[in-house]
């Protein structure tokens, strides 16, 4: 908007309103990381307009309307209003940092704001930082906040791990949004020993972990998709132990098992992801 | 003041009420006793209005426990940042292994002396039980992670990120002696980790309003303190090994995970054209690099190997490069376009060589015939995707896209597949109190022709075997590589039924059918339920629920076959069918309310009292039923299970406006059912010396008291 549309004396004028104890109240920010004069990109650095620096021009909201109501100020954040116009005020800064994968990453799809999670109007934003974001992801991600319950997960049920760890909320370069440009690479940066490359390779490991893993939590031991030893047989049916038909007989009160019992198909081909032994070629050395 | 510093500090004590290693898996507390707690927060930052910029902030976490973490942020806004963060994060497994084996958590294992093996399976063991004793799997990992960026001006931008990845502990690996399926004897092993990653980054990035690029160059480089694990055969020998390699005299050794490197060079670039379309790109030029010196053939003096290996180590190497370019646009202020190409190249160049191995420490080497010949898999994927969002109305939005992904691989028994997807969806608002959610998606993959024996015959010396041979059963498909028929199924619907009050309810459905498949998974289904509710009678009172559902069904097919009895394959008789249920039901409540004390009178002259309740449910159970044809019998095998119930209340009483007592109390329930665990001894299977564990079970009541001070 032009200068005249501004109100002068930001935030001043904005603050005898939205006062601490006012159904919006916004003085919260004067207290936050927006408010440091020193940086001349910040809303309320000199030059720039205060609160009008995000909300627009604000002398229409000053005054009442035809209808009798106060029009609110051009930009309006929060789920009730298009988050196109709200995403661009905050893209206008944080672009450099945050913005370059936001542009057709889910959540900007899905017609998120950066207001659906950010409160750029507390001291602290909730939103920053490690701690307690695994709620805020969860809030919305439902079927993953039952996953996490499930028996094997990784540790995000008590916060030793967040989403943030594997997943890019502002958009990432890899598959699912993740920080890392293939799943195998975001894997790798804590397993890396499951990286090699290796002499006898297990084709399927070096393909896509989730071939055979569920990140997010399972009912089977290391977050496997399905029940060993059927999920091997799922691809390996040779010739005698590979094949055999595999059910309670062979509990202990009947046949034990070495490929049922104990850690079934691994007692021996222990090294799945791979081997780097000459004499390993049936991953068992 | 020009600057402003706050700050908080907590500390107590916690009191766990019985041992329970499984409680605290990722916390530590799996000892009965009490535990000084710890947390504290530290932070300054420049005062509005001062024109400074600089900050720091300090903080600890859970410091007396087994998990733990520390952090420091400092840095000028606008112009540099500092992040350091540490954590410890442990896993304990199970406390109740146990094994004969001395030396647990080190690369060389012992039997203990007095040790007897009488033949070649458990029950000659006829000293076990009184060689056994407890291990403790579990794993520590230190991760330091070390993020600086530096804006050099408004355009330009240098980050440099380090991070330290150390992992420690006792973990159970199967050790197996002997060349076949039928001589082979294994035990699981206390084997040890001790693992360190080091990674760091460099790159320096421009921006403006209209384009913006950067590159850089990213190195991990993962290095074992372990390269090998060494043992005793703890079996007599088998009737079928060579001489001198059973009990006593027999030694095994396996390579434990070797070093390795990965390197990329990253590049991204992008652009801004004019209105609302953009062009983003992201391109890695990797390489992987493992070049570990190869153990010889077998550790056992008493087996001839006359063939040398055919180089000292593999010079693996494997050139990752991907470029994912993004084109978004919104042509009309109703539509959202984006289109992605997504091209990924795994040029695995290791070189090929014959080993001829000496099998499980056990056997005379192989001849060159019988040789294996090392796969190096190659994959180029090449994925092109778009979707396409339509503001329809105010209150409806329609989405729509397209994925086609073609696959290529090499030493695969397809060496091509096409996967083309469509999606269509819609959102609606038509109602002020209502939001609804639909989407569907289609996926069809097929498959080139599918050759069953390719990976037999590019592992095996040629001339070796015959065309027709095979090892897996020719109609096996594998369930990544043949044909697949996926349709997935989401539906959510919100309801802001009063002001205060808010009811979800989402389904899920998917299946993935493979029409290709007679032997292999056939046939994968999931449904889902969740409802979620909330309830928000005033500002300071919340309270949350959901109940979730997940189902999902494996069906499965195979045909026993033995290689002896070649009239095996083609037995129909021989046929067995798995079905494989999971079920998952999740409950969770929760209730924040702060300032309790001003909704009761009586309490009306406390201080502010905050409570907060949670309480989680969790239930899960698996069924596994095989049925077989004629020829073959099966029994029934026991349900899985694994329950959770866990419930928590936290009270904080705020003495003054800068202190507080915290007082939480936490009771978890855990138990669950394992055939393969339970009941299981250490010697029950013939052929394997297990760990005997059994599958956890526990309550437990963690208490704490905690005094906060802020300022």
């Amino acid at each position: 908007g032009s200068e005249a549309e501004y109100v002068a004396n930001d935030p001043d004028t904005c603050l005898m309103c939205h006062r601490d104890d006012s159904p919006l109240s916004s003085g919260h920010i004067m207290h936050g990381a927006h408010a440091l004069t020193g940086n001349s990109r910040s809303p309320f650095a000199p030059g720039q307009q205060g609160c009008q620096s995000c909300h627009g021009p604000a002398s229409a909201h000053m005054s009442i309307n035809a209808e009798g109501v106060r029009p609110p100020p051009p930009v309006m954040f929060g789920s009730d209003y298009d988050p196109e116009p709200q995403n661009t005020v905050c893209l206008s800064c944080h672009t450099a940092d945050k913005g370059h994968h936001w542009s057709g990453s889910a959540h900007e799809f899905a017609q998120l704001s950066c207001s659906s999670c950010h409160t750029v109007h507390q001291t602290e934003d909730s939103a920053l930082g490690f701690h307690g974001k695994t709620g805020l992801c969860l809030d919305c991600h439902t079927r993953e906040r039952a996953e996490i319950l499930h028996p094997s997960t990784h540790p995000l049920r008590d916060g030793q791990m967040s989403c943030i760890d594997c997943h890019a909320p502002h958009g990432g370069p890899g598959p699912a949004d993740l920080i890392a440009h293939t799943l195998n690479d975001q894997c790798y940066l804590c397993h890396a020993e499951k990286r090699g490359p290796f002499l006898w390779e297990h084709a399927p490991v070096a393909e896509d972990c989730t071939q055979c893993h569920k990140p997010h939590g399972s009912n089977h031991r290391d977050l496997l998709q399905a029940r060993t030893p059927w999920l091997c047989q799922q691809c390996h049916l040779a010739p005698f132990h590979p094949s055999t038909a595999l059910s309670g007989s062979g509990l202990p009160q009947e046949s034990a098992s070495a490929n049922l019992l104990g850690r079934d198909c691994t007692n021996c081909h222990t090294q799945v992801h791979g081997s780097n032994h000459p004499s390993g070629a049936g991953l068992t050395r | 003041n020009s600057s402003a510093t706050s700050g908080e500090l907590e500390v107590g004590l916690g009191y766990l009420d019985s041992s329970a290693y499984r409680y605290g898996q990722y916390t530590g507390l799996i000892d009965e006793g009490v535990y000084g707690l710890l947390d504290f927060s530290l932070a300054a930052r420049a005062a509005p209005g001062f024109g400074d910029t600089g900050y720091w902030h300090l903080w600890g976490q859970d410091l007396g426990l087994g998990y733990r973490a520390l952090g420091l942020e400092a840095g000028q806004q606008g112009t540099q940042r500092l992040r350091l963060d540490y954590r410890k994060t442990p896993r304990y497994f199970t406390d109740t292994a146990q094994t004969p084996m001395l030396g647990a958590g080190s690369n060389r294992l012992n039997l203990p002396a007095g040790w007897q093996s009488n033949d070649a399976t458990t029950a000659g063991m006829s000293s076990l039980d009184e060689h056994l004793s407890q291990v403790n799997l579990w794993q520590e990992r230190h991760t330091l992670t070390l993020d600086y960026r530096r804006f050099l001006n408004d355009n330009w931008t240098l980050t440099a990120d380090f991070r330290r990845d150390n992992l420690q502990g006792v973990r159970a690996l199967g050790g197996v002696s002997g060349a076949t399926g039928g001589n082979s004897r294994a035990l699981l092993l206390p084997a040890p980790i001790d693992y360190t990653t080091h990674a760091a980054e460099l790159a320096l990035a421009y921006h403006s309003a209209r384009y913006y690029w950067g590159f850089g160059y990213y190195g991990s480089f993962f290095s074992n303190e372990h390269q090998a694990l060494s043992w005793p055969t703890p079996f007599a020998a088998h009737p079928q090994w060579a001489v001198g390699t059973g009990y006593p005299e027999g030694e095994n050794r396996m390579a434990l995970e070797p070093d390795n490197q990965a390197h990329q060079l990253r590049l991204h670039a992008g652009y801004h054209f004019a209105g609302t379309t953009r062009l983003h790109m992201d391109a890695n030029l990797g390489r992987q690099r493992q070049n570990a010196d190869f153990l010889p053939y077998t550790i056992n003096s008493a087996l001839e190997v006359s063939e040398p290996l055919p180089r000292d180590s593999l010079q693996a190497r494997v050139d990752d490069n991907r470029v994912n370019l993004r084109l978004t646009s919104r042509p009309a202020r109703a539509f959202n376009l984006v289109a992605r190409i997504n091209y990924r190249d795994r040029d695995n160049r290791t070189p090929v060589d014959v080993y001829q191995r000496v099998r499980g420490d056990a056997v005379a080497q192989q001849s060159y015939l019988d040789g294996r010949i090392n796969r190096p898999y190659s994959l180029r994927e090449t994925k092109a995707s778009t979707d396409l969002g339509w503001r329809f109305s105010r209150y409806l939005r329609l989405e729509a896209g397209y994925v086609y992904n073609d696959t290529r691989r090499d030493y695969s028994e397809v060496t091509q597949t096409r996967e083309h997807s469509i999606k269509l969806g819609a959102r609606s608002t038509r109602f002020d109190s209502l939001a609804l959610s639909g989407h569907y998606q289609y996926q069809q993959r097929r498959a080139d022709e599918y050759v069953g024996n390719r990976p037999l015959m590019t592992t095996h010396v040629p001339g070796s075997v015959g065309a027709e041979d095979f090892e897996n059963h020719p109609l096996l498909r594998k369930y990544y590589l043949t044909d697949r028929d996926r349709h997935q199924w989401h539906l959510r619907g919100d309801w802001f039924a009063w002001q205060n009050v808010n009811l979800g309810a989402a389904i899920a459905w998917h299946r993935d059918h493979y029409p290709d498949t007679v032997f292999g998974l056939t046939d994968s289904r999931m449904t889902s339920y969740t409802l979620d509710a909330g309830y928000t009678p005033v500002e300071n009172l919340r309270l949350t629920a959901f109940v979730n559902r997940d189902s999902y069904h494996n069906e499965q097919a195979g045909r026993s076959f033995r290689g002896s009895v070649p009239a095996d394959a083609f037995d129909p008789e021989r046929n067995w069918y798995v079905d494989a249920k999971d079920r998952f039901d999740t409950l969770g409540v929760s209730l924040d309310w702060e300032q309790l004390q001003q909704q009761f009178d009586a309490l009306q002259n406390l201080g502010r009292l905050d409570v907060r309740l949670e309480l989680s449910h969790s239930r899960a159970t698996g069924t596994i039923v095989t049925e077989t044809a004629s020829a073959l019998t099966s029994a029934s095998l026991p349900e899985l299970s694994t329950r959770l119930e866990r419930v928590s209340l936290e009270a904080r009483y705020h003495l003054s406006v800068r202190s507080s007592l915290r007082l939480a109390l936490e009771h978890e329930r855990f138990s669950s059912h394992d055939y393969a665990l339970d009941g299981v001894a250490p010697d029950a299977v013939a052929s394997v010396l297990l760990l005997g564990q059994t599958s956890p079970r526990y309550s437990a009541i963690w208490s704490t008291l905690a005094w906060r001070y802020r300022f």
